[in-house]
């Protein structure tokens, strides 16, 4: 079969507005918060610009502006969504790619296309972003905006397992606290014997 | 749910591929001002363990670090809050207690640790100054000193958990080992400082014991720093320390003249029959030069390597399941 698609690859690098968002677990201030629609929004009138959300985000989304000095991200156009509408994106997309809904509902219209996809000979096509599957993984359950691809990840400038970094405080604050506190308890020991010497 | 089968093996042409070089995650916005801070709270936080842990006869030991633990707030505290790019807001750290950040886990250690060390501080300084405290103000004191040294224990190494639990592929390749390293660096540090304290003391007994603790300190110090290098290069995330100064200034400027050589002086320090006083002095900036170099290194490499994207992919890069 002749390259899908002239092998033109096309995605839209939208915020994944994961689910649990690290951007979200990150915010020292509540600033980000999940909204009633499930997405993910940085609240303009808190953030105070510690741009740890920067650093947080497994696909490099969230970004400080250095004009006004706080965080900003796509809201899925939260605006729109209070008024009943679909995002702007979904909304201009002239082939209906990019589409708006129900999450379990596009779950399983994705994955209709990509059985039909296999069906033609597009064997390379599968989600990134659904449950269990690339994209999702380490701590990430899913992304809440999720794709059909038809190439490796990272062809699309994606991570292949990007991971939840939240899983990883644990473990460093153990392994910190161990050390310090092995060196305190050094430290009381040599004191001890300091004085042991003196008498 | 998904048909994994194209992605089951990656094949050889697909590794190291990219889109175009460019990178997959950002940097974080941080400099001199946030690696300033990791430190001065390092150097604050174990100066106050090492004044809980000291034999109360050794009140110089005891006087220095709780002044140096509450210099350290007083100064850390500022760097952080200027480096806020809506700094006016900075008190919008104190809305809420978020546990899976380690952002707001240091805000309140930070207010923990400055609390305790301010409390700690003027009860030494009024003692200091010939008003001796009631005996309800001296339990109150001694009960105060275990709780500002596990303050100061997690002031110590927080700051590695900080960077650790991020997409930045240097830390969150070695997020024990960068905390651990921290924590060892920071007591190395923090005996280094009160050493240059008591010089101007000049009080040998409590010189020899600040001596063994930063022996054994920078002996742990070292022996994580090279571990965290052996880990960076299993992950395959060196090359921003290994293609830019930075490798440099790990290799030389924390490993060897921030630890190595400190290490070497202690020994015969310990083991000698007398003292350098002045020797003991340069070798304690040299910890402290180095114990800063370490946070502003690792900070900057890890910005440089967010930019990678071939660093990021060979971390994010596993088969799933």
């Amino acid at each position: 079969m002749a390259p899908f698609q002239s092998n033109w690859l096309m995605m839209s690098d939208v915020c994944k507005h994961c689910s649990p968002a690290p951007c979200l677990e990150a915010c020292p201030t509540g600033a980000i918060f999940r909204t009633e629609f499930d997405t993910v929004v940085v609240q303009q009138d808190i953030c105070n610009g510690c741009g740890y959300c920067v650093p947080a985000c497994p696909f490099g989304i969230v970004g400080v502006s250095l004009e006004d000095g706080k965080a900003h991200k796509c809201t899925l156009c939260y605006d729109r969504l209070k008024g009943g509408l679909e995002p702007a994106c979904a909304k201009s997309c002239p082939t209906d790619s990019i589409q708006f809904g129900a999450l379990d509902e596009l779950h399983a219209r994705a994955q209709r296309r990509v059985e039909e996809l296999h069906t033609k000979g597009v064997e390379n096509a599968y989600l990134y972003g659904a449950p269990g599957g690339p994209g999702a993984t380490d701590g990430l359950r899913q992304l809440n905006a999720f794709f059909l691809l038809t190439a490796a990840p990272e062809t699309y400038n994606l991570p292949r397992t990007p991971s939840r970094p939240v899983e990883r405080i644990g473990p460093s604050l153990t392994s910190g606290l161990a050390t310090v506190a092995g060196l305190a308890l050094a430290s009381l020991i040599l004191f001890a014997a300091r004085r042991g010497d003196r008498r | 749910m998904t048909d994994a089968a194209p992605l089951a093996v990656r094949a050889a042409d697909e590794r190291d591929v990219t889109y175009y070089g460019l990178p997959s995650v950002k940097p974080s916005l941080w400099g001199g001002l946030v690696s300033g801070y990791m430190f001065v709270a390092g150097v604050g936080g174990s100066a106050q363990i090492i004044a809980t842990a000291a034999d109360r006869a050794l009140t110089p030991i005891i006087r220095n670090g709780r002044y140096i633990a509450l210099a350290a707030t007083v100064l850390g505290g500022p760097l952080l809050i200027i480096d806020l790019h809506t700094p006016q807001r900075w008190y919008n750290m104190l809305r809420i207690f978020r546990k899976t950040s380690p952002m707001s886990i240091g805000t309140w250690v930070l207010m923990s640790f400055g609390s305790l060390s301010a409390a700690l501080a003027a009860a030494q300084f009024a003692a200091d100054h010939g008003h001796s405290p009631s005996r309800t103000m001296q339990t109150v004191i001694k009960l105060l000193d275990v709780p500002a040294a596990l303050a100061g224990m997690a002031m110590s190494t927080y700051t590695g958990a900080l960077l650790s639990a991020t997409s930045t592929p240097l830390w969150a390749a070695a997020p024990r080992r960068i905390a651990a390293a921290f924590g060892a660096s920071a007591m190395a540090s923090g005996a280094a400082a009160l050493t240059i304290a008591e010089q101007g003391c000049g009080a040998p007994d409590t010189g020899r014991a600040l001596d063994r603790i930063a022996l054994v300190a920078s002996a742990v110090e070292l022996f994580l720093l090279l571990s965290l290098r052996q880990r960076f290069r299993e992950q395959g995330v060196d090359s921003a320390l290994n293609e830019t100064g930075w490798g440099l200034a790990y290799d030389l400027g924390v490993m060897a003249l921030g630890a190595g050589v400190p290490i070497l002086h202690h020994v015969e320090s310990v083991i000698g029959p007398e003292r350098a006083p002045r020797r003991a002095l340069i070798i304690s900036l040299a910890v402290l030069a180095g114990g800063f170099l370490l946070r502003h290194g690792l900070l900057r490499a890890g910005n440089i390597s967010a930019k990678r994207p071939k660093d990021y992919f060979r971390l994010t890069g596993r088969v799933p399941q």
